[in-house]
C-alpha cells in the first residue's frame, strides 16, 4: 500500500470515527497528558494496521479492537510512562462545551471497573453484539454473557445510590 | 436507572466532539514513533549481539596476541557464547511472532510472551554481568593488581548487578505480572 492511500484512508477513519476514539481515550485516562499519550499511541496502532484491514469486519469493530488492544497494552506500561517526557505539544484540544453531567457520571463509574470489564462495557453502550464482542475479545460468548450481566448489575446499583437516578 | 436510559446518555455524546485533534501535529508524531519506538526489544538484542561478538573478538584477539591468562581468554569465550545464544533466541522468538490471533486475548497472550522474554533476558544479563564481573576480579587478581583496582571492580559491578535487578524485578517482572492479570481477568 502507498503511503499517500494509507494517510487518506487514516484521515478518513479520523474524520469518522474520532468519537469511537476519544471515547476510548476517556474510559481509560484521568489527565489530559494521559489522554493525549493514549489518543496518540491508539493513532500509531491505527496507522499500522491500514494496511492488513481487508474488509472482513467493519471499520468501527476493526478501530475498536485496535484501540481498545492498545488502552490495555498502554494501561500495562502505566509506570514506565512516569519517567517519560510529556512536555511536547498537545495533539488533543478539549471543546469548551458545556458540561453533560450525565455523561461525566457514566464515564465515572465506567473508570471505576477493572480493565477488562472497560472494554466490555464501552462495546456494551456502543450496541455490539455478543458475538461481535466475543469475536473482539477473543473469549466464548458465555463468558461475554457473564461478564456483561454483571456489569449491567453494578451499573444499575450504581444508578441507584446515585442522585443521577432522578435525573 | 434502567440500562436503556443509559445507552441513550451515552449516545448523546455521538453528536458532539469532545476534542480537537491537530490533525498536522498527530501526524508528525506518528511518524516520529514509528520511526524511534518501531521495536525496542528487536533494537536491544541487535545491540546485545553486537556489543558481545565486538567486545569478545578484540578480548580474544588481544589475548592471543599477549598470551593472556585462562580468566581472560574464558571473558571472550563468554561474550561471544552469549552473542550466539542470543541470536538463537532473537530467531525462535522471531519465529512465534505470529502464532497469536487477532483479538484481545490473543494481543495479551502476545504482549505476555514479549514480557517473558524480556524478562528472561534481562534475567539472563543479570548472570551474564556477574560472570563477566567475577572474570574481571579474577583476572585482575591473577595480574597481581593492587587492592584499590579489585575494589573498584567490586564495587562497579555490584551497582551494576543492583541496578539490573532493580530494573528486572521492578520493570519487566512486574509488567509480565500486570498482563497476566488482565488475561486472568478476561478470561475468568
Amino acid at each position: 500500500m502507498k503511503d499517500s492511500d494509507q494517510r487518506d484512508v487514516f484521515k478518513e477513519w479520523l474524520n469518522s470515527h474520532s468519537a469511537l476514539l476519544f471515547k476510548i481515550v476517556r474510559a481509560y485516562t484521568i489527565t489530559a497528558d494521559d489522554r493525549d499519550d493514549l489518543f496518540q499511541e491508539i493513532s500509531l496502532q491505527v496507522w499500522r494496521s491500514i494496511p492488513n484491514f481487508r474488509h472482513e469486519a467493519a471499520v468501527t469493530t476493526w478501530l475498536y479492537r485496535i484501540a481498545l488492544n492498545t488502552a490495555l497494552r498502554w494501561k500495562s506500561n502505566e509506570k514506565k510512562r512516569v519517567t517519560e517526557d510529556l512536555a511536547s505539544m498537545p495533539v488533543l484540544q478539549a471543546e469548551s462545551k458545556p458540561q453533560n453531567e450525565r455523561i461525566d457520571w457514566l464515564y465515572d463509574e465506567i473508570s471505576k471497573l477493572n480493565e477488562i470489564d472497560r472494554s466490555l462495557c464501552l462495546l456494551l453502550l456502543d450496541d455490539f453484539s455478543y458475538r461481535d464482542m466475543a469475536d473482539i475479545l477473543g473469549v466464548s460468548e458465555s463468558n461475554v454473557a457473564i461478564k456483561i450481566h454483571r456489569i449491567k448489575k453494578y451499573l444499575i446499583e450504581q444508578s441507584k445510590k446515585s442522585q443521577h437516578y432522578e435525573i | 436507572m434502567k440500562f436503556e436510559e443509559m445507552r441513550t446518555i451515552w449516545d448523546e455524546q455521538n453528536k458532539q466532539h469532545l476534542f480537537v485533534v491537530d490533525e498536522k501535529l498527530l501526524q508528525q508524531n506518528i511518524e516520529g514513533k514509528k520511526r524511534s519506538s518501531s521495536n525496542l526489544v528487536s533494537r536491544i538484542e541487535i545491540m546485545l549481539i553486537v556489543v558481545n561478538i565486538f567486545s569478545g573478538s578484540i578480548v580474544l584477539g588481544l589475548n592471543i596476541q599477549h598470551a593472556a591468562n585462562l580468566f581472560n581468554n574464558a571473558m571472550g569465550i563468554l561474550m561471544l557464547a552469549t552473542a550466539m545464544y542470543l541470536y538463537f533466541k532473537r530467531s525462535s522468538r522471531l519465529k512465534s511472532e505470529n502464532r497469536f490471533d487477532r483479538t484481545m486475548l490473543g494481543d495479551l497472550d502476545h504482549a505476555i510472551a514479549n514480557a517473558t522474554y524480556q524478562a528472561r533476558l534481562s534475567y539472563g544479563m543479570l548472570f551474564y554481568v556477574m560472570a563477566i564481573g567475577i572474570l574481571m576480579f579474577l583476572n585482575a587478581m591473577a595480574e597481581n593488581k593492587s587492592f584499590t583496582i579489585l575494589l573498584a571492580i567490586t564495587v562497579l559491578f555490584a551497582i551494576t548487578i543492583y541496578l539490573a535487578s532493580w530494573e528486572h524485578r521492578g520493570w519487566h517482572v512486574a509488567r509480565k505480572k500486570r498482563l497476566e492479570a488482565m488475561r486472568a481477568k478476561l478470561v475468568e
